[in-house]
């Protein structure tokens, strides 16, 4: 024998004389209620993760500024002692003092990274937007990205389109871009040639100023691409981690050149070396022209 | 004789090493570690530049710079 369902899952036959009677009222106001709580309990939850968000955010902007007063000490310290104004130096105190140096240094670069990339992930980061001319920009990256390549025979070029409108960007953080980018290219190059290249182009009847840094170095494996923007990547395979790096220069490079407006890519062969640009749009978003000083 | 500098600050490594770094180069240093402190020294000594610390106890930087001014 089969047992009919119960009536309250019976479709009624026409929804506008939905089960009624005074059981039907209770299970609907007890619904009703149990929605009503589940709600706040829902907009409690968020309140808690936006706190808890914000706390993380604070914590780690505290972390790193509490880390950096030590490690400009260990840096002053051993530069002091460095240039020998104290005392002369034997040459293994002299190689000994240099890789305190050397360490103190690239761990205030993590921590100044990961600073900026946490400030950026909570949409803390204050940009400084002015005018500026591509010039002012790149005003000596090129000549102290010499000591980056030391001595293997790279060539180092820079092709800059001749009178270039200004744009109207963070100079400071468009140049740590550029030098990022610099940087890793000579990271990843051996020999052959670095160029900075910048340019105006036309993409979708919006004008930019498009600044690419082309290298010869090993190059980026498809499957590897999306690797590149993401945190505290290096492509970790045999080849990979001979250059120190946080590994976070590329997505805080990323995430800047969205803020104005732009776009950052890669195009690259392996073996044949990697192209990454970005885009500046002459027009700025709304976003940072609204951010007047 | 040598031009004197004040310097306030609080962390004690920062003191030494801010401390060998202008001797060596022949200014004569006074230290102080609050910004009350800092003050009173700036009286008494009338020193030729004072370096400050935004962050010290007591009173801040800011703070402590204003009425040193006036």
């Amino acid at each position: 024998m089969i047992n009919p369902p119960p009536a309250e899952l019976l479709a009624p036959d026409d929804p506008l004389s939905a089960p009624s009677g005074p059981a039907a009222q209770q299970r609907i106001i007890a619904l009703e209620e149990e929605l009503a709580q589940t709600r706040q309990e829902l907009t409690e939850i968020k309140k808690q993760l936006y706190e808890t968000d914000k706390l993380k955010t604070e914590f780690i902007a505290t972390v790193s500024h509490e880390l950096r007063t030590p490690l400009n000490s260990i840096l002053g310290f051993a530069k002091l002692l460095l240039k020998q104004k104290i005392g002369p130096l034997n040459s293994i105190q002299q190689t000994d003092l240099s890789v305190i140096y050397d360490s103190a240094q690239h761990l205030l670069s993590l921590v100044n990274d990961i600073l900026d990339l946490s400030k950026i992930e909570a949409g803390k980061i204050r940009l400084e937007p002015k005018w500026v001319s591509v010039e002012e920009i790149i005003v000596g990256v090129m000549a102290s990205s010499i000591i980056l390549i030391e001595d293997k025979p790279i060539d180092l070029r820079d092709e800059i389109e001749p009178n270039l409108p200004q744009i109207y960007v963070d100079r400071g953080r468009i140049r740590q871009v550029v030098i990022n980018m610099v940087s890793n290219a000579a990271k990843f190059t051996d020999s052959g040639s670095i160029t900075l290249r910048i340019r105006k182009i036309t993409k979708n009847d919006q004008a930019y100023i498009c600044f690419s840094v082309k290298d010869t170095g090993i190059g980026i494996a498809p499957e590897d691409m999306a690797k590149v923007f993401e945190a505290f990547r290096q492509i970790d395979s045999s080849v990979a981690r001979r250059a120190e790096g946080t590994g976070l220069g590329m997505s805080i490079s990323y995430r800047l050149v969205a803020l104005h407006g732009g776009e950052l890519w890669v195009e690259s062969q392996v073996g044949q070396g990697s192209t990454f640009s970005f885009t500046i749009p002459l027009q700025p978003p709304a976003s940072l022209a609204s951010l007047q000083l | 004789m040598s031009k004197t500098i004040l310097y306030v600050e609080d962390n004690a490594a920062n003191r030494l090493l801010v401390r060998q770094v202008l001797e060596g180069v022949g200014y004569s240093i006074s230290e102080a570690t609050d910004g009350l402190s800092g003050i009173k020294m700036a009286q008494e000594i009338q020193p030729d530049l004072i370096l400050m610390d935004i962050n010290i106890p007591g009173m801040d930087g800011y703070e402590a710079a204003t009425r040193i001014i006036s």
